[in-house]
Protein backbone atom coordinates (compact mmCIF):
# COMPACT_ATOMS: atom_id res chain seq x y z
CA UNK A 1 0.00 0.00 0.00
CA UNK A 2 1.44 3.19 -0.75
CA UNK A 3 1.53 6.15 1.66
CA UNK A 4 1.16 9.57 0.25
CA UNK A 5 2.07 12.75 1.86
CA UNK A 6 1.10 16.50 1.28
CA UNK A 7 2.80 18.62 4.15
CA UNK A 8 4.73 17.28 7.28
CA UNK A 9 3.27 17.49 10.64
CA UNK A 10 4.79 19.69 13.54
CA UNK A 11 6.08 16.77 15.50
CA UNK A 12 8.02 15.37 11.97
CA UNK A 13 9.44 19.06 11.34
CA UNK A 14 10.67 19.62 15.03
CA UNK A 15 13.02 16.50 14.15
CA UNK A 16 14.85 18.23 11.20
CA UNK A 17 17.68 18.97 13.56
CA UNK A 18 18.21 15.32 15.10
CA UNK A 19 18.43 14.64 11.14
CA UNK A 20 20.59 16.78 10.40
CA UNK A 21 22.86 16.37 13.24
CA UNK A 22 22.94 12.99 12.70
CA UNK A 23 23.97 13.21 8.76
CA UNK A 24 27.04 15.74 9.62
CA UNK A 25 28.24 14.04 12.22
CA UNK A 26 27.75 11.04 9.71
CA UNK A 27 29.22 12.53 7.06
CA UNK A 28 32.52 13.41 8.87
CA UNK A 29 32.63 10.40 10.86
CA UNK A 30 36.71 9.23 11.56
CA UNK A 31 37.23 5.91 12.98
CA UNK A 32 37.14 1.79 12.32
CA UNK A 33 33.79 1.43 10.78
CA UNK A 34 31.36 -1.21 12.33
CA UNK A 35 31.73 -4.14 9.78
CA UNK A 36 29.40 -5.93 11.08
CA UNK A 37 26.95 -3.62 10.17
CA UNK A 38 28.04 -2.70 6.35
CA UNK A 39 28.40 -6.09 5.30
CA UNK A 40 24.38 -6.87 6.58
CA UNK A 41 23.69 -3.42 4.86
CA UNK A 42 25.42 -4.21 2.05
CA UNK A 43 23.69 -7.65 2.01
CA UNK A 44 20.04 -5.77 2.48
CA UNK A 45 21.12 -3.35 -0.34
CA UNK A 46 21.84 -6.31 -3.00
CA UNK A 47 18.33 -8.31 -1.64
CA UNK A 48 16.52 -4.42 -2.37
CA UNK A 49 18.28 -4.33 -6.02
CA UNK A 50 16.76 -8.42 -6.51
CA UNK A 51 20.45 -9.08 -6.57
CA UNK A 52 22.48 -12.04 -5.25
CA UNK A 53 25.06 -11.16 -2.48
CA UNK A 54 28.52 -12.61 -3.26
CA UNK A 55 30.34 -14.79 -0.91
CA UNK A 56 33.39 -12.63 -1.22
CA UNK A 57 33.72 -9.65 1.44
CA UNK A 58 37.24 -7.42 0.67
CA UNK A 59 38.10 -4.89 3.65
CA UNK A 60 40.74 -1.91 2.60
CA UNK A 61 41.71 0.76 4.99
CA UNK A 62 40.91 3.58 2.31
CA UNK A 63 39.26 4.45 -0.96
CA UNK A 64 42.32 4.59 -3.06
CA UNK A 65 42.91 0.64 -1.84
CA UNK A 66 39.15 0.00 -2.37
CA UNK A 67 39.29 1.43 -6.63
CA UNK A 68 42.25 -0.38 -7.10
CA UNK A 69 40.88 -3.92 -5.69
CA UNK A 70 37.52 -2.69 -7.31
CA UNK A 71 39.33 -2.22 -10.54
CA UNK A 72 41.50 -5.30 -10.31
CA UNK A 73 38.45 -7.34 -10.44
CA UNK A 74 36.74 -5.90 -12.87
CA UNK A 75 39.60 -5.83 -15.35
CA UNK A 76 39.13 -1.40 -15.60
CA UNK A 77 41.15 1.44 -14.17
CA UNK A 78 40.88 3.13 -11.17
CA UNK A 79 39.32 6.23 -12.86
CA UNK A 80 36.64 3.82 -14.80
CA UNK A 81 35.90 3.02 -11.27
CA UNK A 82 35.88 5.72 -9.35
CA UNK A 83 32.14 7.46 -10.07
CA UNK A 84 30.99 3.60 -9.97
CA UNK A 85 31.92 4.16 -6.23
CA UNK A 86 29.04 3.91 -3.59
CA UNK A 87 30.54 6.66 -1.04
CA UNK A 88 29.40 5.16 2.20
CA UNK A 89 29.46 7.89 5.17
CA UNK A 90 30.21 10.65 2.67
CA UNK A 91 27.11 9.91 0.96
CA UNK A 92 25.10 10.77 3.97
CA UNK A 93 23.78 14.09 2.49
CA UNK A 94 21.24 12.78 0.15
CA UNK A 95 20.72 9.60 2.10
CA UNK A 96 19.55 11.73 4.59
CA UNK A 97 16.20 12.55 2.79
CA UNK A 98 15.13 8.96 2.36
CA UNK A 99 16.28 8.65 6.05
CA UNK A 100 13.87 11.01 7.54
CA UNK A 101 11.13 10.09 5.13
CA UNK A 102 11.43 6.30 6.24
CA UNK A 103 12.34 7.05 9.64
CA UNK A 104 10.48 10.04 10.82
CA UNK A 105 7.17 9.78 8.49
CA UNK A 106 7.29 5.90 8.05
CA UNK A 107 6.82 6.20 4.63
CA UNK A 108 7.45 2.68 3.63
CA UNK A 109 8.38 3.37 -0.09
CA UNK A 110 11.95 4.65 1.01
CA UNK A 111 12.72 1.09 2.68
CA UNK A 112 14.52 -0.64 -0.17
CA UNK A 113 17.40 2.50 0.56
CA UNK A 114 17.85 1.14 4.73
CA UNK A 115 20.43 -1.08 3.44
CA UNK A 116 22.83 1.90 2.01
CA UNK A 117 21.59 3.96 4.81
CA UNK A 118 23.05 1.25 7.31
CA UNK A 119 26.48 1.29 5.03
CA UNK A 120 26.69 5.17 5.43
CA UNK A 121 26.33 4.74 8.92
CA UNK A 122 28.80 2.08 9.55
CA UNK A 123 31.66 2.64 6.51
CA UNK A 124 33.60 4.61 4.20
CA UNK A 125 33.34 4.02 0.14
CA UNK A 126 32.44 0.63 -0.95
CA UNK A 127 32.26 -0.88 -4.43
CA UNK A 128 29.45 -3.43 -4.89
CA UNK A 129 30.07 -5.68 -7.68
CA UNK A 130 28.78 -8.80 -8.87
CA UNK A 131 31.27 -11.30 -7.54
CA UNK A 132 32.79 -9.62 -4.79
CA UNK A 133 31.95 -6.35 -2.52
CA UNK A 134 34.81 -3.92 -1.94
CA UNK A 135 34.41 -2.08 1.14
CA UNK A 136 36.61 0.36 2.86
CA UNK A 137 37.19 2.46 6.00
CA UNK A 138 36.21 5.72 7.08
CA UNK A 139 39.28 8.19 7.46
CA UNK A 140 41.35 8.25 10.51
CA UNK A 141 41.18 12.06 10.60
CA UNK A 142 38.98 15.74 9.33
CA UNK A 143 40.65 17.90 9.64
CA UNK A 144 38.62 21.86 8.47
CA UNK A 145 38.88 25.50 8.67
CA UNK A 146 36.24 27.58 10.31
CA UNK A 147 34.03 27.68 7.38
CA UNK A 148 33.99 23.99 7.34
CA UNK A 149 36.21 23.58 4.33
CA UNK A 150 38.65 21.04 4.28
CA UNK A 151 41.95 22.44 5.44
CA UNK A 152 45.26 22.21 7.51
CA UNK A 153 47.86 24.65 7.14
CA UNK A 154 50.56 22.13 8.83
CA UNK A 155 49.49 18.29 7.41
CA UNK A 156 46.79 16.39 5.67
CA UNK A 157 43.40 17.66 5.66
CA UNK A 158 42.37 13.84 5.54
CA UNK A 159 43.98 10.70 6.68
CA UNK A 160 43.32 6.82 6.20
CA UNK A 161 45.03 4.24 8.25
CA UNK A 162 47.17 2.71 4.96
CA UNK A 163 48.53 6.91 4.73
CA UNK A 164 46.35 8.00 1.80
CA UNK A 165 46.04 11.73 2.65
CA UNK A 166 44.23 14.51 1.17
CA UNK A 167 46.12 17.99 1.36
CA UNK A 168 43.89 21.48 1.13
CA UNK A 169 44.10 24.70 1.63
CA UNK A 170 40.80 26.23 2.62
CA UNK A 171 38.98 23.61 0.67
CA UNK A 172 41.24 23.92 -2.26
CA UNK A 173 43.69 20.65 -3.64
CA UNK A 174 47.55 21.96 -3.41
CA UNK A 175 50.68 19.97 -3.38
CA UNK A 176 51.48 17.95 -0.30
CA UNK A 177 55.29 19.82 -0.37
CA UNK A 178 53.53 22.94 0.06
CA UNK A 179 51.46 22.39 3.45
CA UNK A 180 53.96 19.71 4.31
CA UNK A 181 57.38 21.77 3.79
CA UNK A 182 56.57 25.66 3.01
CA UNK A 183 59.92 26.73 2.98
CA UNK A 184 60.05 24.32 -0.56
CA UNK A 185 57.27 26.86 -2.14
CA UNK A 186 59.31 30.04 -3.97
CA UNK A 187 58.12 33.39 -4.03
CA UNK A 188 58.35 32.71 -8.08
CA UNK A 189 56.38 29.54 -7.78
CA UNK A 190 53.38 31.47 -6.13
CA UNK A 191 53.42 33.84 -8.87
CA UNK A 192 53.49 31.67 -12.08
CA UNK A 193 51.66 28.71 -10.78
CA UNK A 194 49.54 27.72 -13.85
CA UNK A 195 46.27 27.41 -11.90
CA UNK A 196 45.38 30.89 -11.04
CA UNK A 197 43.43 29.21 -7.68
CA UNK A 198 46.04 27.68 -6.55
CA UNK A 199 48.43 30.17 -7.34
CA UNK A 200 46.73 32.11 -4.63
CA UNK A 201 46.71 29.57 -2.06
CA UNK A 202 50.38 29.48 -2.38
CA UNK A 203 50.67 33.21 -2.18
CA UNK A 204 48.18 32.85 0.65
CA UNK A 205 50.43 30.47 2.36
CA UNK A 206 53.69 32.56 1.64
CA UNK A 207 52.02 35.69 2.18
CA UNK A 208 52.06 38.19 -0.17
CA UNK A 209 54.40 40.60 1.92
CA UNK A 210 57.15 37.98 1.86
CA UNK A 211 56.29 37.69 -1.92
CA UNK A 212 56.33 40.95 -2.92
CA UNK A 213 59.79 41.09 -0.43
CA UNK A 214 61.55 38.02 -1.90
CA UNK A 215 61.25 39.26 -5.46
CA UNK A 216 62.24 42.89 -5.12
CA UNK A 217 58.98 43.63 -6.54
CA UNK A 218 58.36 47.17 -7.14
CA UNK A 219 54.83 49.19 -7.31
CA UNK A 220 54.55 50.93 -10.48
CA UNK A 221 50.20 52.24 -9.60
CA UNK A 222 48.33 51.41 -7.13
CA UNK A 223 44.69 52.17 -7.55
CA UNK A 224 41.74 53.42 -5.79
CA UNK A 225 39.70 50.67 -6.30
CA UNK A 226 41.06 47.22 -5.07
CA UNK A 227 39.01 45.69 -7.74
CA UNK A 228 41.29 47.56 -10.10
CA UNK A 229 44.20 46.51 -8.28
CA UNK A 230 47.92 47.31 -7.86
CA UNK A 231 50.80 46.71 -10.67
CA UNK A 232 53.96 45.62 -10.07
CA UNK A 233 56.87 44.89 -12.05
CA UNK A 234 59.58 41.80 -10.78
CA UNK A 235 62.61 39.92 -11.83
CA UNK A 236 61.66 36.44 -11.95
CA UNK A 237 64.54 34.17 -12.91
CA UNK A 238 63.18 32.92 -16.55
CA UNK A 239 61.28 36.41 -17.46
CA UNK A 240 63.23 39.69 -15.95
CA UNK A 241 60.39 42.92 -15.79
CA UNK A 242 57.27 40.52 -15.38
CA UNK A 243 54.87 42.52 -14.81
CA UNK A 244 51.63 41.78 -11.96
CA UNK A 245 48.17 42.87 -11.25
CA UNK A 246 47.66 42.25 -7.58
CA UNK A 247 43.60 42.06 -7.52
CA UNK A 248 40.79 41.74 -5.32
CA UNK A 249 38.00 39.44 -7.12
CA UNK A 250 34.33 40.07 -6.50
CA UNK A 251 34.62 37.29 -3.67
CA UNK A 252 36.98 39.53 -1.77
CA UNK A 253 40.34 37.12 -2.25
CA UNK A 254 43.70 38.69 -3.63
CA UNK A 255 44.53 36.99 -6.80
CA UNK A 256 47.71 37.88 -8.92
CA UNK A 257 48.02 37.85 -13.06
CA UNK A 258 51.09 38.45 -15.23
CA UNK A 259 50.35 40.88 -17.59
CA UNK A 260 52.04 42.62 -20.66
CA UNK A 261 54.78 44.17 -20.20
CA UNK A 262 53.94 47.42 -22.23
CA UNK A 263 51.07 48.31 -19.38
CA UNK A 264 52.08 51.19 -17.28
CA UNK A 265 48.68 51.48 -15.03
CA UNK A 266 46.54 48.72 -13.18
CA UNK A 267 43.57 50.07 -14.92
CA UNK A 268 45.32 49.27 -18.30
CA UNK A 269 46.02 46.07 -16.91
CA UNK A 270 43.29 45.14 -15.42
CA UNK A 271 41.48 46.02 -18.65
CA UNK A 272 44.26 43.86 -20.31
CA UNK A 273 43.20 41.21 -19.16
CA UNK A 274 39.41 41.32 -20.63
CA UNK A 275 40.94 41.97 -23.99
CA UNK A 276 40.01 45.96 -23.58
CA UNK A 277 43.00 47.57 -25.12
CA UNK A 278 41.79 50.69 -27.12
CA UNK A 279 42.08 54.18 -25.22
CA UNK A 280 38.37 54.99 -25.33
CA UNK A 281 37.86 51.69 -23.60
CA UNK A 282 40.01 51.90 -20.94
CA UNK A 283 38.54 54.79 -19.58
CA UNK A 284 34.75 53.66 -20.08
CA UNK A 285 36.23 50.12 -18.40
CA UNK A 286 36.21 52.02 -14.71
CA UNK A 287 32.49 52.44 -15.22
CA UNK A 288 31.59 49.08 -15.15
CA UNK A 289 28.39 47.82 -13.72
CA UNK A 290 28.65 45.27 -11.11
CA UNK A 291 31.36 42.89 -10.22
CA UNK A 292 30.68 39.24 -8.08
CA UNK B 1 21.51 38.01 -6.18
CA UNK B 2 22.91 41.44 -8.25
CA UNK B 3 20.53 42.87 -10.71
CA UNK B 4 21.55 44.59 -13.85
CA UNK B 5 19.22 47.09 -15.62
CA UNK B 6 17.72 46.63 -18.54
CA UNK B 7 20.08 48.88 -21.05
CA UNK B 8 22.56 49.44 -18.87
CA UNK B 9 25.51 49.92 -20.96
CA UNK B 10 28.82 49.35 -18.53
CA UNK B 11 30.57 46.02 -18.23
CA UNK B 12 28.81 43.59 -16.10
CA UNK B 13 31.83 40.97 -14.66
CA UNK B 14 31.84 37.96 -12.91
CA UNK B 15 34.87 36.43 -11.89
CA UNK B 16 36.72 35.64 -14.22
CA UNK B 17 33.80 36.58 -17.39
CA UNK B 18 33.01 40.23 -18.38
CA UNK B 19 29.55 40.61 -20.31
CA UNK B 20 28.53 43.28 -22.42
CA UNK B 21 25.29 44.05 -24.79
CA UNK B 22 26.03 44.14 -28.40
CA UNK B 23 23.72 44.83 -30.92
CA UNK B 24 23.55 41.63 -32.86
CA UNK B 25 25.00 38.31 -33.22
CA UNK B 26 27.96 37.96 -35.97
CA UNK B 27 27.23 36.00 -39.24
CA UNK B 28 29.28 32.96 -38.24
CA UNK B 29 27.87 32.44 -34.38
CA UNK B 30 26.95 28.68 -34.27
CA UNK B 31 24.69 27.85 -30.99
CA UNK B 32 25.80 25.45 -28.55
CA UNK B 33 23.97 22.97 -26.63
CA UNK B 34 25.05 24.06 -23.11
CA UNK B 35 24.68 26.86 -20.66
CA UNK B 36 28.27 26.79 -19.31
CA UNK B 37 29.40 30.34 -20.47
CA UNK B 38 33.11 29.67 -18.57
CA UNK B 39 34.15 26.26 -18.00
CA UNK B 40 36.41 25.41 -15.11
CA UNK B 41 38.89 22.64 -14.81
CA UNK B 42 37.93 22.35 -11.34
CA UNK B 43 33.84 21.90 -12.36
CA UNK B 44 33.25 25.23 -10.77
CA UNK B 45 31.54 26.93 -14.21
CA UNK B 46 29.32 30.02 -14.63
CA UNK B 47 26.31 29.13 -15.93
CA UNK B 48 23.50 31.34 -18.11
CA UNK B 49 20.22 30.37 -17.21
CA UNK B 50 17.41 31.03 -19.35
CA UNK B 51 19.79 32.04 -22.69
CA UNK B 52 20.79 30.14 -25.81
CA UNK B 53 24.97 29.56 -25.84
CA UNK B 54 27.00 30.71 -29.33
CA UNK B 55 30.32 30.26 -30.29
CA UNK B 56 32.38 31.95 -33.05
CA UNK B 57 35.45 30.83 -35.20
CA UNK B 58 38.01 32.38 -33.26
CA UNK B 59 36.94 31.09 -30.12
CA UNK B 60 37.80 33.59 -27.83
CA UNK B 61 34.55 34.97 -27.13
CA UNK B 62 31.17 33.72 -26.95
CA UNK B 63 27.60 34.82 -27.18
CA UNK B 64 24.39 34.26 -25.75
CA UNK B 65 21.15 35.54 -26.68
CA UNK B 66 18.48 36.09 -23.78
CA UNK B 67 15.43 34.04 -24.14
CA UNK B 68 13.16 35.94 -22.17
CA UNK B 69 13.30 38.91 -20.13
CA UNK B 70 16.18 37.77 -18.36
CA UNK B 71 19.24 35.99 -18.24
CA UNK B 72 20.76 34.28 -14.45
CA UNK B 73 24.52 34.13 -14.55
CA UNK B 74 25.19 31.29 -12.05
CA UNK B 75 28.50 30.58 -10.40
CA UNK B 76 28.11 26.56 -9.19
CA UNK B 77 30.72 26.77 -6.52
CA UNK B 78 29.56 26.48 -2.94
CA UNK B 79 32.18 28.33 -0.81
CA UNK B 80 33.41 31.34 -2.48
CA UNK B 81 30.43 31.45 -4.58
CA UNK B 82 30.30 34.51 -7.28
CA UNK B 83 27.37 35.89 -6.04
CA UNK B 84 24.25 35.28 -9.21
CA UNK B 85 23.90 37.97 -11.63
CA UNK B 86 20.40 38.75 -13.05
CA UNK B 87 20.75 40.81 -16.48
CA UNK B 88 17.65 42.24 -17.31
CA UNK B 89 16.86 43.18 -21.28
CA UNK B 90 14.28 42.59 -23.89
CA UNK B 91 13.64 38.52 -24.92
CA UNK B 92 16.19 38.58 -27.42
CA UNK B 93 18.84 40.64 -26.43
CA UNK B 94 22.66 39.65 -27.34
CA UNK B 95 25.49 40.02 -25.04
CA UNK B 96 29.29 39.43 -25.60
CA UNK B 97 31.01 37.57 -23.38
CA UNK B 98 34.92 37.70 -22.74
CA UNK B 99 36.84 35.53 -20.65
CA UNK B 100 40.07 36.76 -18.65
CA UNK B 101 44.06 36.17 -19.91
CA UNK B 102 47.31 36.52 -18.75
CA UNK B 103 50.76 36.79 -20.06
CA UNK B 104 52.67 34.33 -20.85
CA UNK B 105 56.37 34.50 -22.01
CA UNK B 106 55.33 33.24 -25.09
CA UNK B 107 52.04 34.94 -25.50
CA UNK B 108 48.81 35.17 -23.47
CA UNK B 109 46.48 32.49 -22.33
CA UNK B 110 43.35 31.99 -20.79
CA UNK B 111 43.10 32.24 -17.04
CA UNK B 112 42.45 28.71 -15.14
CA UNK B 113 40.40 28.03 -11.98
Amino acid sequence: MTTKIDKLTPEQEARFPEFRERCISNGLGVGRADRARAEAGAALAYKAAGLPFPKQIYWFDSPLAGVKKAAELCDKTASDMYPLASRGNHESGWVSYHSFFLEACGLEICEPIRGLMNVTESAGWWWPLDEAVVMTERPTVIRRDAGHRLHSATGPAMEYADGFALYRWHGLEVPKEWILNPASLKAETALSWPNIEQRRAAAEILGWAKILDALKAKSIDKDSDPQIGELFVADLPDSPGQKFLRVRCGTGRDFCLPVAPHLMTALAANAWTFGFEKAGEIESYRNYEVRT
Amino acid sequence: MKIVKNKSNGIVFQGDIAMMRVDSLPKDAKPEETQVVAHSETGHHHLAERAKVFSVPDGEVLYMQALGKSIDIVHKRNYDTHETIRLLGEPGQIWKIRRQREHTPEGWRRVED
